[in-house]
């Protein structure tokens, strides 16, 4: 061990200063990391502090553990106030991230300037917040082997820290004893870290929650700014679609295959106004049986099939329901309050919670084979507003050829839909606002446009033809989950399309006038995109499960343990009853016949445990050679009876084999002098001795298998 | 394992425990946390604190485990003196299946403790370490501390083993410079020049003789050499010495008076010890007690037993006539007279 001088300053170093420092120094080296990727901290910065302290502990590695003299502290806490206040004001302008500067300062400064033991645990105090910190604002899954890492590190540290503080006044016995030195060990460092884990589980799942979870904010780059809302922008498209965030995960009681249609509508906008789509005015009502039962949606709610979705926050209020849904339950532990979960339906069949959900929403929908139509039609939906313009009026007539869109309004959709998903048409995800003659640009020069494009075009020009039709926005198609009945929709599946209002017969009608290019596919993703694709749905999980982890999850856990518990007392019960009255029967009616034979068939139960504990286990594994040879003899001649154990001596073994004869005793003989000579001897058998040794042993097996034991009395 | 011995085995009393100020600082960290956890529901933070509380688990559990079925034992030399560093033998035995880590025994009154870095399941450790017990007499180490702050240093667990048994402390002999010469040696200086007599001591081996004794043969040199060899004794007489050690306290005495005693008890077995290698018989002559002249390892023993435990008496030694051929060697807080 080598120490700082302390000489010259006239105070004694602590013990192991060293080695104390390079370990408080790689905890805190890593434990801002995560602050990064959750933009708690900018990459200068975190660069910086890695820089300094890096170079700190190079310097403490090489020679003597630098110490910043008092005046060079007192001079640069000095300087750091004001550096504290412009950070709040002018630089980060976050309360969150001028402490975490400030913690990043303290932490390299108070390791260049270690005087006595109470600075070392000082600096590990703040390596801890610092860890607590990048947890606490981390919602990544990524923070979950982060905190392992940390934690086996810091498991080692704290185990040489205990040893160091133990150790303080005997400083030599560290060195003289390497096995101190190599603790904590793999394996007790994997066991101990893991038991913990272990423990965190149940810890996690029961302590109190008070509060609301938590959950992801707004990160740079997901933003899903339109799409949703009660307004969408046909021109602007949001980032959602260039995002491949999960959003749903579907799970299906019959098997998606690939190819089929999963759309899940999500808002129809009816009315235009200003280039703008809005949703219809009044906000729905609340159909009988929302609190905690199934919402009717359609004729027959909650009978066919049911999918379970799981609905990342959209920022909005709208739920993403497959098209066709006949009812729909909320899931209990998405709302903290009962009173909260409401679902509105209005005149457009837009299904919605009274508010936006923060965390992760579950709930169930039904759906029919053969869904009913939506034959629905409001006045409002009468509203056949769009932009005035020749343009529009003349691109329609081309495009119906002769249809006459008020007898034939289906035909004539149709028709204008063909003419989208035929050249010169194509998809093209430019998200550039085109101004405000965007739609006539779009039909007569670009041809060229995004979902929303092609949707939003085609219901103004069947509009223009007096044909009402609406802006529909949702998901189409996802991805089939590598494992189990799962999809996984993502931001990309974001889609819009069309309703169309075809004569009371057949109500409204869905068309997706976008070309094929543009249309996301519900498919099987390949083999080198299921790796993400399982991330993805740990990502979900984690989401789902540990993050917006809160009150209602808890409720509900307690409520199925209640459950599975009184289920399996009944179960118990019902058995102890059956076994009751066949015991009854077995005495002829008398109860303590029937109690006698329950006890006989404890106490057989009882020795059959003994019995069954108290065998002798002549497992081979580990073994030499000869040594798993005789072992297996000795199991052979135990299953005849032979009172042998794995420990009985050779010359037992013998005398048992002995008593099957000579043509036991021979094979048996050769086997154990293999043995003693191995054991007792050292040597190995080669490979041709291995082999005798099998035909040896079933020989021996063959003989006894012959033999009658000769009891010796 | 019986329920009954289980639950005893919790609740053993012996193991004894102490949250130390980094366990005080972890459980106030996961505290602080929970409150955190608790206020902002921040599961983030809720993973922490789980995490926290089961490392306190497992690092409880760890270490009781950790000190549970050791046995130790310390076994020290022979002869112990006052002052002089004595090596002793300290073993650590792992009763249990598992491995036993960072293991510090401290043998009570030292400075350090030791470290055991494993002791695996079964074996035994042993180190050895030099004790130094600063005053003779009957000494007892009291206890053993075996104690680990293993596995991360939130708790220091261990048990006392106390330690009955005690030890005898010699006195450290002084080297005395000044010793008068033996009367024997006057035929210059060569032990065999001794004269002959029978006593115990062997002058010299010769070719046997008609009228020897046959007591006398010394029998491996007779085997070696083929033809009968005898011994040939040295006489005991002008061979007694004793060692007269003054414990009458004066009254009034200044409390230096207790170092200065302390250094004559010192004087008088470096004399004693000195006499005996030098063949003399050599008794001792402590206030009125008196241990007979004597030779050989047990009388040795015996007279370092006995100045390990003299005190100083407030009544001075009645006089006692002493055969003549005997020597006596005065020491004495006063002084060394011969």
């Amino acid at each position: 061990m080598k120490d700082a001088p302390g000489a010259s300053t006239g105070v004694l170093p602590p013990p192991f200063l060293r080695e104390r420092v390079l370990a408080v120094g790689s905890l805190a080296l890593l434990a801002p990391v995560p602050l990064f990727f959750a933009n708690a901290l900018e990459l200068l910065v975190l660069l910086v502090y890695v820089l300094a302290l890096g170079l700190l502990l190079a310097r403490t590695r090489r020679g003597p553990v630098p110490r910043l003299p008092n005046w060079v502290l007192n001079l640069a806490g000095l300087a750091y106030l004001p550096v504290v206040y412009f950070d709040a004001r002018y630089g980060s302008r976050s309360l969150l991230k001028t402490m975490l500067h400030l913690l990043l300062f303290t932490t390299v400064f108070k390791l260049a300037a270690i005087r006595k033991e109470r600075d070392l645990s000082v600096a590990l105090v703040l390596s801890a917040m610092l860890f607590v910190a990048s947890v606490s604002t981390s919602f990544h899954v990524a923070v979950l082997p982060y905190v392992v890492l940390v934690a086996g590190v810091a498991w080692t540290v704290l185990v040489k820290w205990a040893l160091w503080r133990d150790l303080a006044a005997a400083p030599e016995e560290w060195e003289r004893d390497r096995a101190a030195r190599a603790l904590p060990g793999f394996g007790p460092l994997v066991s101990s870290v893991a038991a913990a884990m272990a423990l965190a589980v149940p810890l996690f799942l029961f302590l109190p929650r008070l509060k609301a979870p938590v959950v992801r904010g707004g990160e740079t780059g997901r933003e899903i700014t339109t799409g949703f809302s009660d307004t969408v922008d046909p021109d602007v498209f949001g980032a959602l679609k260039n995002s491949d965030r999960v959003m749903l995960r579907i799970t299906s009681e019959e098997p998606l295959d690939a190819g089929a249609v999963l759309r899940l509508r999500t808002l129809a906008l009816t009315r235009f106004e200003r280039g703008v789509w809005k949703r219809p005015e009044r906000s729905g009502s609340v159909p009988p049986g929302t609190r905690g039962g199934v919402v009717p949606l359609g004729p027959r709610p909650g009978s066919g099939e049911a999918m379970t979705i799981d609905l990342t926050p959209l920022q909005s209020r709208a739920l993403p329901v497959p098209a066709g849904a006949d009812g729909l339950r909320l899931a209990e532990t998405s709302f903290r309050s009962p009173s909260r979960a409401l679902v509105f339906v209005d005149a457009a069949r837009n299904v919605s919670l009274g508010f936006e959900p923060e965390t992760t929403v579950q709930y169930t929908v039904t759906t029919s084979r053969r869904p009913g139509r939506d034959l629905g039609r409001s006045d409002e939906e009468d509203g056949l507003a769009g932009p005035d313009s020749e343009t529009l009026r003349a691109f329609a007539r081309d495009a119906f050829a002769g249809i006459d869109p008020a007898a034939d309004p289906e035909g004539a959709a149709r028709a204008l839909e063909g003419v989208f998903h035929r050249e010169p048409f194509r998809y093209e995800l430019d998200l550039a606002p085109r101004g405000p003659n965007a739609l006539e640009d779009f039909l007569t020069v670009r041809r060229a446009g995004h979902c929303q494009t092609y949707a939003s075009a085609m219901a103004l020009l069947l509009r223009s033809a007096g044909i009402p039709a609406r802006f529909v926005t949702g998901f189409l198609g996802g991805e089939i989950g590598a494992f189990g009945r799962y999809v996984l929709v993502r931001g990309n599946n974001v889609h819009a399309w069309v309703e169309v209002w075809c004569g009371p017969e057949k109500g409204w009608v869905t068309f997706d006038p976008t070309p094929a290019a543009g249309q996301p596919q519900l498919e099987r993703v390949p083999l080198s995109a299921r790796l993400r694709q399982v991330t993805d749905g740990i990502e979900f999980f984690y989401d789902r499960f540990v993050l917006s982890f809160g009150q209602s999850d808890q409720a509900e856990m307690l409520r199925r343990l209640r459950e599975a518990t009184s289920g399996a007392a009944q179960a118990l019960k019902g058995a102890g009853a059956g076994v009751g009255a066949a015991l009854a029967r077995l005495g002829g009616g008398r109860a303590w016949a029937g109690a006698g034979a329950l006890a006989l068939l404890a106490a057989l139960v009882a020795l059959a445990i003994r019995r069954l504990l108290s065998r002798a286990r002549f497992g081979t594994r580990g073994l030499p050679p000869a040594s798993a040879v005789y072992r297996r003899l000795q199991k052979a001649l135990h299953r005849r009876g032979a009172p042998l154990t794995p420990s009985s001596a050779p010359a037992e073994t013998l005398a048992a084999a002995a008593a099957y004869g000579r043509a036991a005793a021979e094979p048996a003989a050769a086997i154990v002098k293999a043995y003693v000579r191995e054991s007792f001897g050292g040597f190995s058998a080669s490979e041709e001795e291995k082999k005798k040794l099998g035909e040896t042993l079933e020989r021996f097996r063959s003989a006894l298998g012959r033999g009658e034991a000769v009891r010796i009395s | 394992m019986t329920l009954r011995s289980r639950l005893k085995k919790l609740a053993d009393p012996g193991i004894l425990v102490r949250v130390t100020n980094l366990g005080l600082g972890f459980i106030l960290l996961t505290l602080v946390v929970a409150v955190a956890a608790t206020n902002t529901g921040n599961n983030g933070l809720y993973i922490l604190v789980s995490l926290f509380l089961g490392a306190l688990v497992v690092s409880g559990v760890v270490s009781r485990r950790n000190v549970e079925k050791l046995s130790v034992e310390l076994e020290g030399p022979p002869e112990l003196y006052a002052g002089i560093p004595s090596r002793f033998t300290l073993r650590v035995t792992n009763g249990g299946r598992l491995p036993r880590r960072a293991v510090l025994v401290k043998i009570s009154g030292a400075a350090a403790p030791l470290l055991f870095g494993r002791v695996g399941p079964g074996e035994t450790a042993s180190r050895g370490v030099d004790l130094v017990f600063p005053k003779r007499g009957l000494r007892s180490l009291e206890s053993l501390l075996v104690y680990s702050g293993y596995p991360i240093g939130l708790f220091r667990k261990g048990r006392v083993h106390p330690l009955t048994e005690e030890r005898l402390v010699y006195p450290a002999p002084a080297i005395v410079h000044s010793i008068p010469p033996d009367p024997r040696q006057a035929e210059g200086g060569d032990p065999r020049s001794f004269l002959r007599g029978r006593g115990p001591e062997i002058r010299n081996l010769r070719d046997a003789g008609f009228g020897d004794d046959p007591r006398d043969v010394h029998w491996p040199q007779t085997a070696r050499q083929g033809k009968f060899i005898v011994k040939e004794r040295a006489s005991e007489e002008g061979r007694d010495a004793l060692v007269a050690l003054d414990v009458a306290r004066p009254p009034g005495a200044p409390s230096s008076w207790d170092a200065a005693f302390e250094r004559s008890v010192s004087e008088a077995a470096g004399l004693a010890l000195q006499l005996l290698a030098r063949g003399n018989r050599t008794g001792l002559l402590l206030g009125d007690a008196l241990v007979p002249p004597g030779a050989g390892p047990a009388h040795r023993r015996g007279l370092l037993r006995a100045l390990a435990l003299v005190g100083p008496t407030d009544r001075p030694a009645a006089p006692r006539a002493l055969p003549a051929s005997v020597a006596v060697f005065r020491a004495g807080p006063k002084g060394r007279a011969a």
